[in-house]
């Protein structure tokens, strides 16, 4: 399921679209009665009957009175169901936006889709809303005519039905076309936002040039989907324009004459006629070609919307429950992923078992993919092949995964509110003490110090935090948790190593299960247990294992001492 | 002449300055039109044929009802059918005259712009931040063809105004009365709406940008969330203001609606008055079937017109000033100019000297009258605590900015008198965490350099990076918007890019810190830092590069402390405190993000 049609979330406002339906009917009132009232006045007035033809001018201003109060009332109802919408449509663009990124961890979005398209789509709904009834004045005015001449609206409907079709097969077009421009804009914004953000790297490599180029080839993409999109616009609003307005009006003035002289039009009629043709058609046919462009508008931008926050595609994985273990221990067996059919795989047919209480680090050169095997042992990512297992269930599958498993990944997550809410975010329920408790361990005294306590106001936006506070802040929240299974996923690398130690072993003595993306080779020294990646294999062992039998181990601690003692020496 | 005004920018800060008045206006954006100003004489002319057309139909309408009331089809219709064609097929080549205009004025200024823009130097050394620039080039300068437009819009509905009631007055003078109590009834509800319109407009934008803000938290916190399980939870978090925001929202449109009711009052206000006086005169004798209606087209005419000169003329004009006088402060920002020396002297090694180099921040001096040489071939190593000036010291050799006061040479050519491209051949940077720029990793290394394959890849191979590019979905052809990279990947394309260039001067600007000690010992050795070959200055947080120097400039508030060795300084338990201290403990650093 994804974004539905913005019209969706106006009909489930049934009632108010009911009123906004009823209101719309007075205000077509005026402009359909006006031809008749003015063709019966003046041919009251040319038969000296002048109170008779003041009696339906009047008419016709009281049905124009009933209009602006219709408006008055159709107005704050289209006002208030588009507030409702925008609400709607924000929380599904936040809810699908959020539920994507979370499970595909990309983010293709800018805040665009907050501050751009829902906010153009609820004020192109509302302008709808409001004028979609004076789009009703071309058949209002057709009504009208029917009632003055039969004939004439035989020639005119013709013309009319045309316009419609004309009408809706460029629509297509028109959508195509501002979309066009919308993804060349944007294509272009984006590659200025580059070279803007890059200015530093493009002075140090020379490479101005290279930038300048290509936001020139952005901006000439725009250039062209404009003219394109305007010459296309011209031509349609011009023939929409010709067979809605002056093609009716010019073929019923070519018949009137012969009216006249057999009698079957009064001059009166004819001039009630021509404010139906001319004002009442001309307002409407202007009123529908907005409408239509509205209606592209919202396509457009929904089309953009639905793009930004994802299809949602349905979850791969099925949720299971079952009885939480109490000591879980994880069986893998056949562990296999990779990002990509034609990338290396990051881990292959693993197999290994980690005992409840276990604690394990994992080491191995940038860029291995030690996070992405971190995921996979904590259930959050799922394998394409083999099985990560707690007490015979996949973990991922598990309904208890998210108490089962706390997992810190290095992007700590801090949000604006208090201290507290971001502390308790895993665990709402927990006591004052509790909350000391784990501060004290992880080692959060300076930041409360400097917070001033747990219900200190943090807002990111304007100082907030620094980076190993924020470590701090979901190290604290993590440990609070007290789940069984814990994974640090180089939680810990904006700490300076006293702090990492300190923090590190504040989980070691709560008896969970620990898995460490270590930082720096220092964790290894703390772990039962340390697993090897070198992009050839995976290697586990004991440091004392590892030091004798795997090299690239012994290098990386080798390089390690070395710098320790240069910089005692 | 230029008007003092207080204006809301288009990000809701109130400005105070000048605004940019008609001849200012013209001044500024006539240059960027060139070429292309026959598009818009054509625009204008069609203009100018649309008002008599449209100014004479509703004339030629009364002759040819007259006409056809008596009975027979005359020249009335010939004119009708003739002014209704061709006011048609003006709109119709109206149209792509105006977007040639537009776009070529609008393609042509916004170029410049972004060019300029890139030509202003660092962030801090311009008055403006990255998101004002953008702002400014991105979105403000493609919207200023607007204002000829806007112009050409404005006189025609001037134009159409006076026409029209004209003929009114021609008609009857009757009709003039009743024209003008609708449009004066419509002026002061009009301003009344206007001001309440723009205090809602900002409690709106203020709980948007809470949402947004709370949004985009969430999005950079989405693997915790995953893992915590808790995505409904953020939703409800992130969209705790919507009720306060649906009251605004519901206010500020009620009040547009509002306006709508009362533009729309005033249309059928006049219609219903002018036919009433109509009717009163045809019954006196005093005008014809015809003439009504031509009245009542002619009142409808000037009534529309106006009330479009008001509501998007005006007001748009006046937005579009305030937009160009940020265009115009950005096209006015002074920009550093290149040398011409273009001779390179010698391949070997640089030599480089700073001579009194002073550079003033914003709060205090950054750099403190700066003696230092570094002979060609050595690596120096620049050490201090966070803010001391390393990194200004750095951007200096290959000017990314110039210093306030002082001269930097390299092989005793002052960098200021070097062309561009020879300075650029000279020094080579490597930065903490480079932006990566282009579509693919090839051309994030590149960078435009013109390279083949194998000399990309050897450049990849010396940075330690051709490892991880293999692994990646299409290797060098990976696109970069589809691949997150770590921040020790970022480091090592970066590292790449300043291998790939081979120029005999390299700075690195704590290039190495999210590599562990292994491999960044391996990078130093492969990018000849430790060559005679190369000179190379180096920001150093760690012992273990500094060690590896051949000399260590010590920097302690903008100025040297001392020029020694590591092992000579390391006895100081004040240059000890600057690795303490510095961002990066000292240890072997795995991966950093």
């Amino acid at each position: 399921m994804t974004i539905p049609p913005p019209i969706t979330y106006v009909l489930r406002h049934r009632r108010q679209v009911v009123q906004v339906a009823g209101w719309s009917i007075g205000v077509t009132l005026a402009p359909m009665v006006a031809g008749r009232a003015i063709a019966s006045a003046v041919d009251a007035a040319s038969a000296g009957a002048l109170e008779a033809s003041f009696l339906w001018l009047a008419g016709l201003a009281g049905a124009g009175a009933v209009g602006v109060l219709s408006l008055m009332r159709l107005s704050r109802l289209a006002a208030d169901i588009s507030a409702d919408v925008q609400t709607e449509l924000t929380r599904d663009v936040v809810r699908h936006a959020l539920a994507d990124a979370v499970r595909s961890d990309r983010v293709l979005r800018s805040g665009a889709e907050l501050t751009q398209h829902v906010p153009a789509l609820v004020d192109v709904l509302s302008l709808m809303l409001r004028t979609a009834p004076s789009g009703l004045f071309a058949i209002g005015a057709v009504a009208g005519l029917a009632t003055l001449s039969g004939v004439l609206l035989i020639l005119v409907v013709p013309w009319l039905a045309v316009s419609a079709f004309l009408l809706a097969a460029l629509m297509r077009r028109d959508t195509r076309n501002q979309r066009a421009v919308m993804l060349a804009s944007e294509a272009s914004y984006g590659e200025m936002t580059k070279a803007i953000k890059g200015v530093r790297d493009l002075m140090a490599a020379g490479a101005k040039d290279f930038a300048m180029e290509r936001v020139y080839r952005r901006i000439a993409a725009v250039n062209r989907a404009r003219l394109q999109q305007g010459d296309q616009h011209a031509i349609r609003s011009g023939l929409v324009n010709a067979t809605a307005t002056w093609l009716p009006a010019l073929t019923a003035l070519a018949f009137v004459p012969a009216l006249v002289r057999n009698g079957s039009l009064t001059p009166g009629e004819v001039v009630g006629t021509f404010t139906y043709l001319l004002a009442g058609l001309s307002s409407g046919s202007m009123f529908v070609t907005a409408l239509m462009g509205y209606v592209v508008t919202l396509r457009v931008r929904h089309g953009r919307l639905v793009e930004a926050v994802g299809d949602d595609a349905p979850r791969v994985s099925v949720d299971v429950d079952v009885p939480t273990a109490t000591r879980p221990a994880i069986q893998v067996r056949g562990l296999t992923f990779a990002y990509s059919a034609s990338a290396q795989p990051i881990v292959e047919g693993l197999d290994m078992d980690i005992p409840h209480g276990d604690h394990l680090a994992i080491v191995g050169p940038s860029g291995i993919g030690k996070s992405t095997l971190a995921a996979l042992l904590a259930g959050v990512l799922v394998p394409d092949a083999g099985i990560v297992e707690v007490a015979g269930t996949s973990l991922h599958q598990r309904r208890d995964r998210c108490r089962l498993v706390t997992m810190v990944p290095q992007e700590a997550y801090v949000f604006s509110g208090s201290l507290r809410d971001n502390l308790t975010y895993l665990r709402p329920s927990a006591s004052d003490e509790d909350l000391v408790a784990s501060a004290q361990a992880v080692g959060l005294e300076r930041v409360l110090d400097r917070l001033g306590g747990f219900d200190a106001q943090i807002d990111l936006a304007k100082s907030g935090l620094s980076a190993g506070e924020r470590q701090l802040v979901t190290l604290v929240r993590a440990h609070l948790a007290a789940a069984p299974i814990v994974v640090l996923d180089e939680a810990t690398c904006h700490l300076d190593p006293a702090a990492e130690d300190r923090a590190e072993r504040a989980f070691m003595t709560t008896g969970s299960t620990l898995i460490v993306v270590a930082h720096r080779m220092s964790a290894t020294l703390r772990a039962k247990r340390v697993m090897v990646m070198d992009g050839g294999g995976i290697e586990i062992g004991d440091h004392r294992q590892l030091m004798q039998r795997h090299a690239l181990y012994a290098d990386f601690h080798g390089a390690w001492s070395a710098a320790k003692t240069e910089q005692v020496a | 002449m230029p008007r003092k005004k207080r204006r809301v920018s288009s990000t809701g800060v109130t400005l105070t300055g000048e605004l940019p008045d008609t001849r200012a206006m013209v001044a500024f954006l006539a240059p960027y039109a060139r070429g292309a100003w026959h598009w818009f004489d054509l625009q204008a002319a069609l203009a100018a044929l649309s008002i008599l057309v449209a100014l004479a139909t509703p004339a030629l309408a009364a002759v040819a009802i007259d006409q056809a009331v008596a009975g027979r089809i005359g020249w009335g219709f010939l004119g009708l059918a003739g002014a209704m064609g061709a006011a048609a097929l003006f709109g119709i080549a109206s149209g792509p005259a105006a977007s040639r205009f537009g776009v070529a004025l609008g393609g042509r200024l916004t170029r410049r712009m972004v060019a300029h823009a890139l030509d202003l130097g660092l962030p801090g050394r311009r008055p403006f931040s990255d998101g004002d620039l953008l702002n400014r080039t991105g979105s403000l300068a493609p919207g200023m063809p607007g204002y000829a437009s806007t112009v050409l819009r404005v006189a025609t509905g001037l134009a159409m105004v006076a026409g029209s009631l004209a003929a009114l007055l021609f008609i009857h003078w009757l009709f003039v009365v009743v024209w003008a109590v609708g449009v004066g009834l419509l002026a002061v509800v009009a301003r009344r709406f206007m001001a309440a319109l723009s205090a809602e407009q900002s409690d709106n934008d203020e709980l948007v940008g809470r949402i947004v803000n709370a949004y985009t938290d969430a999005l950079a916190g989405r693997r915790t969330i995953r893992a915590a399980g808790t995505v409904d939870r953020e939703v409800d978090r992130i969209t705790h203001p919507l009720p306060a925001l649906a009251a605004t929202s519901r206010n500020i449109l009620r009040l547009m609606g509002r306006g709508a009711v009362v533009l729309q009052s005033a249309d059928t206000g006049v219609l219903v008055a002018t036919a009433v006086a109509g009717i009163g005169l045809l019954a006196v004798g005093e005008a014809t079937p015809g003439a009504l209606l031509a009245a009542v087209r002619y009142a409808q005419m000037a009534y529309g017109n106006i009330a479009g000169v008001f509501d998007n003329g005006w007001f748009h004009i006046a937005l579009l000033r305030s937009q160009a006088s940020r265009v115009m402060e950005l096209a006015d920002a002074p920009t550093t100019r290149e040398g011409s020396c273009r001779a390179r002297p010698g391949g070997g090694p640089g030599d480089i000297r700073l001579e009194d180099v002073w550079v003033h921040g914003e709060a205090g001096d950054i750099l403190r009258g700066i003696d230092l040489e570094i002979p060609p071939g050595a690596m120096i190593a620049l050490v201090g605590e966070s803010g001391v000036g390393k990194t200004t010291l750095a951007t200096l050799l290959g000017r990314l900015q110039d210093p306030d006061r002082g001269t930097v040479r390299i092989d005793g050519v002052p960098v200021a008198a070097w062309s561009s491209e020879a300075l650029t051949a000279r020094v080579a940077y490597a930065f903490e965490s480079p932006e990566l720029l282009g579509d693919t990793v090839r051309d994030a290394i590149t960078l435009g350099y013109d390279a083949d394959d194998a000399e990309v890849e050897a450049a990849a191979r010396r940075a330690e990076a051709d490892a991880f590019i293999r692994r990646l979905p299409d290797g060098y052809g990976t696109s970069l918007d589809e691949t997150p990279m770590s921040g020790g990947e970022r480091q090592r394309l970066g590292l790449a890019r300043a291998a790939l260039r081979d120029s005999p001067v390299l700075v690195l600007d704590d290039a190495l810190s999210s590599l562990d000690v292994a491999t960044a010992a391996r990078v130093f050795a492969a990018l000849g830092t430790l060559s005679e070959e190369r000179t190379a200055i180096i920001v150093a947080h760690r012992a273990s590069t500094a060690a590896a120097a051949d000399i260590v400039a010590w920097l302690v508030d903008g100025r040297i402390r001392r020029v020694a060795t590591h092992a000579e300084l390391w006895d100081d338990p004040a240059y000890r405190a600057a690795f303490a201290v510095s961002a990066k403990p000292d240890d072997a650093v795995m991966e950093d993000a």
